[in-house]
């Protein structure tokens, strides 16, 4: 069984039908990147990957685990989140510093789960404040990973575009996701500032990170991904390695999308 | 200068009934305006429809209207009269008249009302992408409203709530219309001795409350300049 399943995959907006049934597959430390024109679905289907939207019917099974349609009650406090998720426009939270963009979450969680083991109040104190401690810790490393020690107490408005990406990244693998989402994580910069995050998500790649990309960079789709989704009119028309993909592609609709991106590169 | 003494006394008296009717009106209301904000957003329709015609109504007629029918409607309908019962309480030699809760429901009410407008839009304001990704890093609702969104909320709404801060101190002057002793009221009762300037006089503890307020509120506004929403 693979490590992630997705089956038959329907959503509607009111009668607009975006996505219209789609499956494939994913093992561990895999890179799968999402192509195709915009209006297709992809961040559609990413959303519901995540919980954002609530797919009409299909499944969604990760590590043999059913998350959707969910089952709450088998929710475990201490599990690692199965998505995170990188967003085209960062979403960073403007009144928190770097730092704290990602030991936020951490310890949102982590009170949680020491609530629910109802200690006393002065022992809860002593607690929290430690695991805020190591929290900070695991923050700072994060940082540092993706090149960013020198912004750590800077504000989201402080920082660049490609710096605030590089954050939300951090933020996602704070919280231990067992496959990372982007959407269109390069889409809302300039062009010169691409670099900078494509290259932290290399890296993670080189980490065995089990990944999906939404991209318009069919460079960097090519290079990174062990696998290349094409995505036309909300299913998936064309899937497998990108060298076959991108050099002898089957499918028509997939030949005029990529002819099609030719053309304005001759432009 | 015996007089003078004299309205200053009164006047300061009736101007820290004012003060305490606007504080108390501030603690009400804003925590009931966010209630009612809630309300008015809620997706179950009923409830959302009932409380736009409240907010409607409370923001359409005027807060005088409000204010006697508060204080005088239970008495015409045959309920119970505000001004025979005692509250009891005092306060630096102050008896709180039960024309005084008349007077704070009154404003209460209708200030929640238009705060529960501005909550509204300043909750609207923030954008999706922020509770959405609060939810992807996995926090509950009541994380990224605390968390996340209510700050968000707070600055944004920091400048027109400023303005309805600074509206309210000046509406509790309308309470003297019920009896109530606040600045106005006791500044009214030296026309009788033909005197007009303690009118003036009440006008600059007015003018100086809204300069420390206008003051207070900015250094507020410009602490939260550190960030963008």
């Amino acid at each position: 069984m693979a490590f992630l399943e997705v089956k038959n995959i329907v959503k509607n907006f009111g009668n607009t039908k975006v996505l219209k049934g789609v499956d494939f597959t994913l093992e561990q430390g895999e890179v799968l990147s999402i192509i195709g024109s915009s209006g297709n679905g992809k961040t559609t289907f990413l959303r519901c990957l995540n919980g954002l939207e609530t797919a009409d019917s299909g499944t969604i099974t990760v590590d043999g685990n059913i998350v959707f349609p969910s089952s709450k009650s088998i929710e475990n406090l201490d599990s690692p989140l199965t998505f995170g998720m990188v967003f085209q426009n960062f979403n960073l939270f403007p009144q928190y510093s770097a730092l704290e963009n990602i030991t936020l979450a951490m310890n949102a969680r982590d009170y949680r789960i020491l609530k629910a083991k109802k200690v006393k109040f002065f022992e809860f104190r002593r607690q929290y404040n430690q695991i805020k401690l190591h929290n900070k810790q695991i923050a700072k490393e994060l940082l540092i990973r993706v090149g960013l020690e020198d912004k750590m107490n800077n504000y989201p408005c402080e920082l660049s575009g490609g710096q605030c990406q590089r954050v939300a990244i951090a933020r996602a693998l704070a919280l231990k996701p067992k496959i990372l989402c982007f959407d269109e994580p390069t889409s809302a910069l300039d062009p010169e500032l691409t670099g900078e995050v494509l290259k932290v998500i290399r890296s993670l790649k080189d980490d065995g990170r089990t990944m999906i990309i939404v991209t318009h960079e069919m460079g960097f789709a090519k290079n990174v991904s062990d696998r290349v989704v094409f995505m036309a009119d909300g299913v998936v028309e064309e899937i497998g390695k990108p060298k076959q993909l991108f050099n002898n592609p089957k499918s028509e609709k997939l030949k005029a999308f990529l002819s099609n991106l030719n053309e304005k590169e001759n432009i | 200068m015996a007089v003078f003494l004299e309205v200053s006394s009164l006047l300061l008296k009736g101007f820290s009934l004012s003060c305490i009717l606007f504080v108390l009106t501030l603690i009400i209301a804003i925590p009931l305006g966010l209630l009612i904000s809630f309300c008015t957003m809620s997706k179950f329709a009923p409830l959302r429809i009932l409380f736009q015609v409240i907010v409607w109504i409370l923001r359409g007629t005027p807060l005088m209207l409000q204010l006697f029918v508060i204080f005088y409607g239970p008495g015409l309908l045959g309920l119970f009269k505000w001004p025979i019962m005692s509250t009891g309480w005092t306060w630096f030699n102050q008896t709180f008249s039960t024309r005084f809760i008349a007077a704070l429901v009154a404003f209460a009410i209708n200030y929640a009302a238009y705060f529960s407008e501005i909550f509204r839009g300043g909750i609207q304001s923030v954008s999706k992408g922020q509770s959405e990704a609060g939810q992807v890093l996995g926090m509950t609702k009541k994380q990224i409203f605390f968390k996340i969104i209510l700050l968000q909320v707070v600055k944004n709404i920091l400048p027109p709530m400023s303005n309805e801060i600074i509206t309210l101190i000046k509406d509790t002057s309308l309470a003297n219309t019920i009896g109530v002793y606040e600045l106005i009221f006791q500044s009214k009762t030296f026309m009788a001795e033909g005197l007009i300037w303690p009118f003036f006089y009440a006008g600059a503890f007015y003018l100086i409350f809204v300069g420390v307020l206008t003051i207070v509120l900015g250094k507020l506004e410009k602490k939260m300049n550190y960030f963008r929403t």
